[in-house]
């Protein structure tokens, strides 16, 4: 699925929900959350990603 | 494979909640709490407060909260708090002020909520706000009690501190062999359980450690730092006292799993040589068990979600190093078959976790 920076699709909150994504992350657009929290080939990034949030994707 | 408890804390509101709490759960909280019977006496002092106010629980127990201890308290909005609800002696009530309780070693913002849980029975529950090395009050204000005035001259009496005035022994690699062959002698099947459960009990308090140490370097949660700086502080924390430095791998973590690889481990180098099991039961060339559970309970803290920390290579059995693997708690199962089954190694582990049902494309199992 290709996305456009700052466009949301209609699945972002299922995603959220999958990952555990806390509910700020989940108000942000998906795409940036993909970008920075991972399941199944989508790496986050440990130097800026909260340890909550990169143990939330394992 | 042993099971972590749920990591849950009561709500601090819940007065009768948190009193019918055992000390080793308040050990586990991430903020204050102190218990004082009527007259102020320290009752309770769990393992948060004592780290921040670098005082130790034993030295606590059993003196006057705001004549020996906190004397900064000792003023209208505190103490005469603490008289007032006492008096009026509405068993569940409670009242929240802010206070700048004053230690000789710097300020501390902090929230308290005061609790009538029995008749006679407050707690205190400290939530820091912030935590500055210096002092603005007047010097006129009584400052908190230093630890080595509660012991003073405790050191010839065997007893040794740290820097922040916790309590430490000095312990030997003998000393855990002697520990293992122990339980080798009385229960040789519980030692992986045994060591397990210890370690995650070690990890939970050491993520309450790491916490305070996040509330005095300004963050707001030990949960907040970012990934790779909580790594390198684990491994300091554990490194530096010796039980070899642990160094996170997050290469593997888009496929759900980190490994931690301890190059010298103090639990392998102590260990008997691998030798046959001869019988049923796990494994017994993984030495590293109790590392194992103090990364799963400090990571089930830190992620706020149940993760699992597997020894899968143990240089006690001839690898170079000692491996760990971190993942979900509902996927440790896989990791544990693949030991059982002699998988070893990182690959083989990542190629179970791939093979496993629900791998693959589907989200993880939660």
């Amino acid at each position: 699925m290709q996305l456009r920076p700052g466009e949301r699709p209609a699945k972002a909150p299922a995603f959220a929900a999958l990952t555990g994504l806390s509910s700020a992350m989940a108000e942000r657009p998906a795409i940036e959350a993909l970008a920075s929290v991972s399941w199944r080939g989508f790496v986050p990034d440990p130097n800026t990603t909260s340890a909550r949030e990169f143990l939330g994707t394992l | 494979m042993i099971d972590l408890e749920p990591n849950s804390a009561p709500h601090p509101s819940d007065s009768r909640q948190i009193d019918a709490r055992t000390d080793s759960e308040l050990d586990g909280m991430p903020f204050g709490v102190i218990a004082l019977d009527e007259s102020g006496v320290v009752l309770r002092y769990n393992l948060y407060e004592s780290r921040l106010a670098r005082l130790d629980k034993n030295q606590v127990i059993g003196r006057n909260f705001f004549s020996e201890i906190a004397r900064c308290t000792r003023t209208d909005s505190f103490e005469g708090r603490f008289k007032r609800m006492l008096a009026k002696g509405t068993v569940g009530s409670s009242e929240q002020f802010d206070f700048v309780f004053g230690f000789a070693f710097g300020e501390q913002q902090v929230a308290i909520e005061m609790l009538l849980a029995a008749p006679g029975k407050t707690y205190l529950l400290v939530n820091r706000k912030s935590v500055r090395a210096e002092r603005t009050q007047a010097p006129s204000v009584p400052l908190a009690v230093l630890q080595r005035a509660l012991a003073p001259e405790e050191t010839v009496l065997g007893v040794r501190r740290d820097d922040i005035e916790r309590r430490f022994v000095d312990v030997s690699a003998p000393f855990f062999a002697a520990l293992r062959a122990t339980c080798d002698r009385v229960a040789p099947e519980s030692w992986q359980l045994f060591a397990t459960e210890w370690g995650v009990q070690w990890g939970r308090r050491a993520a309450i450690d790491l916490e305070a140490w996040a509330i005095e370097r300004g963050r707001a949660s030990l949960r907040d730092v970012p990934m790779q700086e909580l790594a390198a502080l684990v491994a300091s924390t554990i490194g530096d006292r010796g039980w070899g430095r642990p160094a996170f791998d997050f290469v593997h973590a888009n496929e759900g799993v980190v490994t931690i690889v301890v190059d010298r481990s103090a639990l392998a180098e102590a260990a008997p040589r691998s030798h046959s099991a001869g019988s049923a039961g796990p494994p017994v060339d993984l030495a590293c068990h109790l590392l194992a559970g103090c990364f799963s309970g400090l990571m089930t803290y830190v992620a706020d979600r149940r993760l699992s920390a597997r020894e899968i290579l143990c240089r006690s059995s001839g690898a170079p190093c000692c491996t760990f693997a971190l993942v979900s708690h509902e996927r440790r199962r896989i990791v544990d078959a693949a030991i059982l089954e002699g998988r070893r190694g990182v690959d083989a582990i990542r190629d179970a976790l791939r093979s496993a049902p629900g791998s693959g494309d589907a989200a993880p199992s939660r």
